[in-house]
């Protein structure tokens, strides 16, 4: 496995202090890309939710991930195993989704909010071969088309009357 | 349903895809309450019926064209969506029939899940945990059903 260390790693601590990520978060998350990085090529990390929003609450706030792994390409049942063996090590406080680019990108079409809200406002701490910045793209060009809006926090698939069905091309 | 490609990923979603597959959930709740024991498992029942209305909420939610948020009370998103269309800062057409009937959804929902005045599974006493009511569950249960069953028949 490719240990998250050297240039790389700087990178994403440089990107922590960039966005303003206050150390008490910051460093959970890098132990624990660190750490699991000992068991699989990390591709991609964002950082979402309260954290990323500059919101969180001290001790009450979990630390969102999402991970991107070409490692993660495996039934659910096996994903689960993998947590299980490689959990103990890693920091508590850090929540992470661990998903296969594939698994995302199907998450993406599949309109799931929390996934929308990481692409749209979450920090990208890794992002190889610029998978995630080309969902944000995506997403972007959505909203500016108007094929997709955000409203109050929701994210819409604007239809103009009730029982209209309508398809969101992601 | 959600057309999908050979690998199963999605192709792409709609409001229906959406919302067929929160019905789909939600029913798995019902079936479960169905083979519970009123007398038995008081708390499952509540449990799961409060989990079958939280979804059959956001199959509405999805109807209407959005994403439901991760939030254990979704009647109060409805509430808001329903406020917003009314005040024309959500430009959706709904007819006030329908507007009524998703308030009473709303209401119901309310009802059931006795949202913000106790938790679900029962109350702490000094005599211990008393459980929900052994009735409303199951009746309560029917009437959201019928309910959002006229809505989301086609």
């Amino acid at each position: 496995m490719a240990r998250l260390e050297g240039e790389k790693l700087k990178r994403v601590r440089d990107m922590l202090r960039e966005r303003g990520v206050k150390e008490v978060y910051a460093k959970p998350v890098v132990e624990y890309l660190v750490g699991l990085s000992d068991f699989v090529e990390i591709k991609g990390v964002l950082l979402y939710g309260s954290v990323a929003r500059g919101k969180a609450v001290y001790r009450k706030s979990d630390v969102d991930l999402i991970v991107v792994s070409d490692d993660f390409d495996k039934p659910y049942g096996e994903i689960v195993s993998m947590r299980r063996r490689f959990r103990g090590g890693l920091p508590g406080i850090v929540e992470a989704l661990w998903v296969s680019p594939r698994e995302l990108e199907s998450m993406f079409r599949g309109f799931t909010g929390f996934v929308l809200d990481a692409i749209h406002e979450g920090i990208v701490l890794l992002d190889d071969g610029g998978f995630i910045q080309q969902l944000r793209r995506r997403l972007a060009k959505a909203l500016m088309e108007g094929r997709v809006e955000r409203h109050k926090g929701f994210w819409r698939i604007p239809i103009r009357e009730v029982g209209e069905r309508v398809t969101v091309e992601l | 349903m959600g057309r999908h490609s050979v690998s199963g990923v999605f192709e792409m979603v709609d409001n229906f895809d959406m919302a067929s597959s929160w019905v789909r959930l939600a029913l798995e709740d019902w079936r479960v309450v169905g083979r519970l024991s009123v007398k038995e498992n008081r708390g499952a029942i509540v449990y799961h019926a409060q989990q079958f209305v939280e979804k059959l909420l956001k199959a509405v939610i999805s109807v209407l064209g959005f994403e439901p948020k991760q939030v254990h009370n979704p009647s109060w998103q409805l509430d808001e969506i329903l406020s917003d269309v009314q005040l024309g800062e959500i430009e959706e057409k709904i007819s006030l029939d329908d507007i009524a009937l998703l308030e009473d959804v709303s209401s119901v929902a309310k009802t059931l899940k006795d949202e913000r005045t106790r938790p679900r599974y029962g109350v702490r006493h000094a005599s211990g945990v008393t459980t929900p009511n052994e009735s409303t569950p199951k009746m309560q249960l029917c009437n959201s059903w019928m309910t959002l069953g006229s809505y989301l028949e086609p």
